[in-house]
């Protein structure tokens, strides 16, 4: 499988990388595992921003194409070929 | 000359008279909503709902550019009225010195809600009455250099709470500067403007997220 990972805003600025390309040898895998697989790939901790204690945390949005996981199934959302995942810390300010 | 000669080219009489029947109701009046509503009038809406509670303080002037230092003090939607009148005498301007909650009395006949809050509490409410009165809402949010646009039609697109269920309130005063806030109303002002002539393709199912620390602008599709 493969999947696209884009980090925006201050996700972005904290990582220094926009985008990531992952290839594994699977058919799915879950969010959870995504996001173990990513820290280790890009070699800087930065999922404690994320989850917190098997869950996710508030603060910052994650869309599996399009659709937000908090109406998928959370941290348990399967991830498969082909899919884009977006991450971002949205603006409350006006 | 004709107010709008630079804009027949491009919306038609028929789009400046759709223009002039219209009623928008912004919600916010900071950063985002004194340049929604500065635009819209300079492009002819026919009437404005204004909501704020707050008044004019000094941290604001640095971008909300409807108030000038004679305003310090007094309620931003009565200096935001004075100004928008002295723009255009004949726009109607409805104020509003309230919070935007379950408890507010909406206006009827509004064809926009644009959401130019400063928290997400607030948004989620506006967004609870967009889809109570089935109207399209024009959202933005904004952090710093950064943000995100989109807009919501009830029934058609997913609703805000879905987009940022998940977001939080960050403890800190927001960030801001003039530029970041002026650019994003004028997106907000534009996609009213699309949405009320029908004009070109809008945010309807797509978020526009901003990053103005880098320049790059990206849309994801949303579901």
């Amino acid at each position: 499988m493969r999947v696209k990972v884009k980090f925006f805003t201050l996700l972005k600025l904290y990582l220094g990388i926009g985008e990531y390309e992952l290839e594994l040898d699977k058919d799915s895998i879950t969010l959870n595992q995504l996001l173990d697989i990513l820290e280790e790939k890009i070699g800087k901790k930065f999922t404690f921003k994320l989850r917190e204690g098997g869950k996710l945390k508030k603060g910052v949005i994650i869309l599996v194409n399009g659709k937000n996981v908090f109406h998928l199934n959370g941290i348990d959302t399967i991830i498969k070929d082909g899919d884009v995942i977006s991450m971002f810390p949205p603006g409350g300010g006006g | 000359m004709n107010l709008y000669a630079r804009h027949i080219p491009l919306l038609g009489r028929e789009g400046i008279k759709k223009l002039k029947n219209s009623s928008v109701l912004i919600a916010g009046l900071g950063g985002l909503g004194t340049v929604v509503a500065d635009i819209l009038v300079r492009t002819g809406i026919g009437k404005l709902h204004i909501v704020d509670h707050g008044e004019v303080d000094l941290p604001d002037l640095n971008r909300q550019i409807l108030y000038f230092k004679d305003d310090l003090g007094k309620k931003k939607v009565y200096a935001a009225k004075q100004r928008l009148k002295s723009i255009r005498e004949d726009v109607v301007i409805k104020t509003y010195a309230d919070y935007i909650d379950e408890n507010f009395k909406f206006p009827e006949n509004v064809q926009v809600i644009v959401d130019c809050l400063d928290n997400f509490r607030s948004k989620f409410a506006v967004d609870e009455i967009a889809v109570k009165y089935n109207i399209p809402l024009v959202h933005a949010g904004l952090y710093g250099f950064f943000g995100q646009i989109t807009t919501v039609v009830p029934g058609e697109t997913p609703r805000l709470c879905e987009i940022l269920n998940g977001a939080e309130e960050k403890k800190e005063v927001i960030p801001v500067l003039g530029s970041v806030s002026t650019l994003f109303g004028a997106i907000q002002a534009l996609e009213v403007v699309k949405l009320l002539c029908d004009k070109g393709n809008t945010l309807k199912g797509k978020l526009l997220i901003v990053d103005l620390l880098d320049m790059s602008f990206e849309i994801v599709d949303l579901k």
